[in-house]
C-alpha cells in the first residue's frame, strides 16, 4: 500500500488517477478544498487532514474520514512509501 | 541494488525547481541506482531548448540529459498519458524516455526502495 | 522507525514548512527517530536570520529552531539552493566575499548528498512539496 498526499486541487486534478485501488489518498493543505466535490465520500481511499480543513473553515461530509497528524504518521509507517503529489 | 525513484513534475522555464530537481537526481546517481520518472508538465523538460543560456533567464540544464548515460542513468521514464497530452511525439527531445502506463507507474513506485518527488 | 523529511516549499507561498513541522512533532511524540530534515528549493528561506515578521504572525523559523534544539535534529539546507537564494553561513560568506552571513542558528548547510544518504538509510522518506 502506498500513501499518496495531494496538497492542492491542481495536484489532485493532475495526479488523482495515479493511486491504485489498494492505496490511500491523503488530502492536505489546499488539497482539502476537494471536500466540496460531490461523491468524494464514496471513494473509501480518501483521508483528509482535519487540522487543514479547520484552518480553512471547511466542513467535510460525514462519509469522509478525517485524520490527525498522528494518524498521518501511523499511516506512513503502515505504507510502503509516502508519495507527495503537487501541482 | 537499492533504487531511488525521482518523480519530476515541474516544467522547465519560469521556475528554477526543475533544474534543481535534476541536480538532485544527478547527486542520487553518485550514491545509488536511480530511475527518473517525468509526469504531467514535468515531461516538458525532455524537449530540447532552442535558446542558448545567455539569451534566456534560466539555464538550459536539459542539455545535461545527454550526459545521463555517463552517470549510468538508464532508467528514464515518462508517463505515457502526459507524453501524449503535451504532444511530445512531435517535439524534438533531448532524450527519448520509455513510456509507462499508469499500472506500470504504480509498479515502478512499488518496486523502488525510496521515492523522492520534485 | 527512522524518518527523513524533505521540505521544498517557500515559507511565504506554501504550507509545506508548517505541515512538515507538525508531522515532525507527531513523529517524535510517537517515539520515531528523525534522521534528518532536508530543506530544498525555496524551503531554505526559512533559515534566513534577517527575517523580522510582525509579532502576531507565526514565526516558522523560531518554531523549527525550537524543535531542532529540543530533539537535537539535523536541520540541513541544500548548499546550492542556499547560495542561489542568498542564505550564507560564515564560511560561504567569506568564500564569496560577501559583507555578511545570515544563516539562522540551529540550521546547517550541506550538499545534496545528505538528502540521498538520508533516503538510503531511512525507513521512510516524506516529501513536503511546494
Amino acid at each position: 500500500m502506498i500513501l499518496h498526499t495531494f496538497n492542492s486541487l491542481n495536484a489532485y486534478r493532475l495526479h488523482g488517477h495515479r493511486p491504485s485501488d489498494h492505496d490511500l489518498i491523503l488530502l492536505i493543505e489546499d488539497g482539502v478544498f476537494l471536500v466540496g466535490e460531490p461523491n468524494l465520500g464514496r471513494d473509501h481511499r480518501i483521508r483528509v487532514l482535519s487540522e487543514d480543513l479547520d484552518q480553512r473553515g471547511l466542513r467535510a461530509p460525514s462519509a469522509i474520514t478525517l485524520i490527525s497528524y498522528q494518524d498521518w504518521v501511523r499511516l506512513t509507517t503502515e505504507s510502503q512509501h509516502c508519495v507527495s503529489w503537487t501541482g | 541494488m537499492t533504487q531511488l525513484l525521482f518523480i519530476l513534475s515541474n516544467p522547465p522555464g519560469s521556475s528554477v525547481y526543475a533544474q534543481e530537481a535534476f541536480d538532485a537526481a544527478l547527486a542520487g546517481s553518485a550514491f545509488s541506482n536511480i530511475a527518473m520518472l517525468f509526469v504531467a508538465a514535468g515531461c516538458l523538460q525532455l524537449i530540447e531548448p532552442r535558446l542558448e543560456t545567455a539569451a534566456h533567464q534560466r539555464k538550459d540544464f536539459q542539455r545535461g540529459f545527454l550526459a545521463l548515460p555517463d552517470y549510468d542513468i538508464q532508467d528514464i521514464f515518462c508517463c505515457a498519458q502526459s507524453y501524449k497530452d503535451h504532444h511530445l511525439q512531435t517535439a524534438s527531445l533531448v532524450v527519448q524516455p520509455a513510456l509507462l502506463s499508469q499500472p506500470e507507474i504504480s509498479a515502478l513506485i512499488e518496486r523502488a526502495d525510496s521515492v523522492l518527488s520534485f | 522507525m527512522k524518518f527523513a523529511l524533505s521540505i521544498q516549499g517557500s515559507p511565504f507561498t506554501s504550507n509545506s514548512l508548517w505541515s512538515a513541522l507538525k508531522f515532525a512533532q507527531a513523529c517524535l511524540n510517537d517515539g520515531h527517530h528523525i534522521h534528518r530534515v532536508f530543506f530544498y528549493h525555496d524551503a531554505v528561506l526559512v533559515a534566513n536570520a534577517l527575517q523580522a515578521p510582525p509579532q502576531d504572525e507565526m514565526h516558522l523559523t523560531a518554531a523549527w529552531q525550537d524543535l531542532g534544539q529540543t530533539h537535537e535534529l539535523d536541520l540541513c539546507l541544500c548548499v546550492a539552493s542556499c547560495l542561489r537564494r542568498g542564505i550564507l553561513d560564515d564560511s560561504e560568506a567569506h568564500r564569496f566575499e560577501k559583507t555578511a552571513s545570515n544563516l539562522a542558528p540551529g540550521f546547517n548547510i550541506s550538499g545534496l548528498g545528505q538528502l540521498i544518504e538520508a533516503s538510503l538509510v531511512c525507513d521512510r522518506v516524506v516529501t513536503f512539496g511546494a
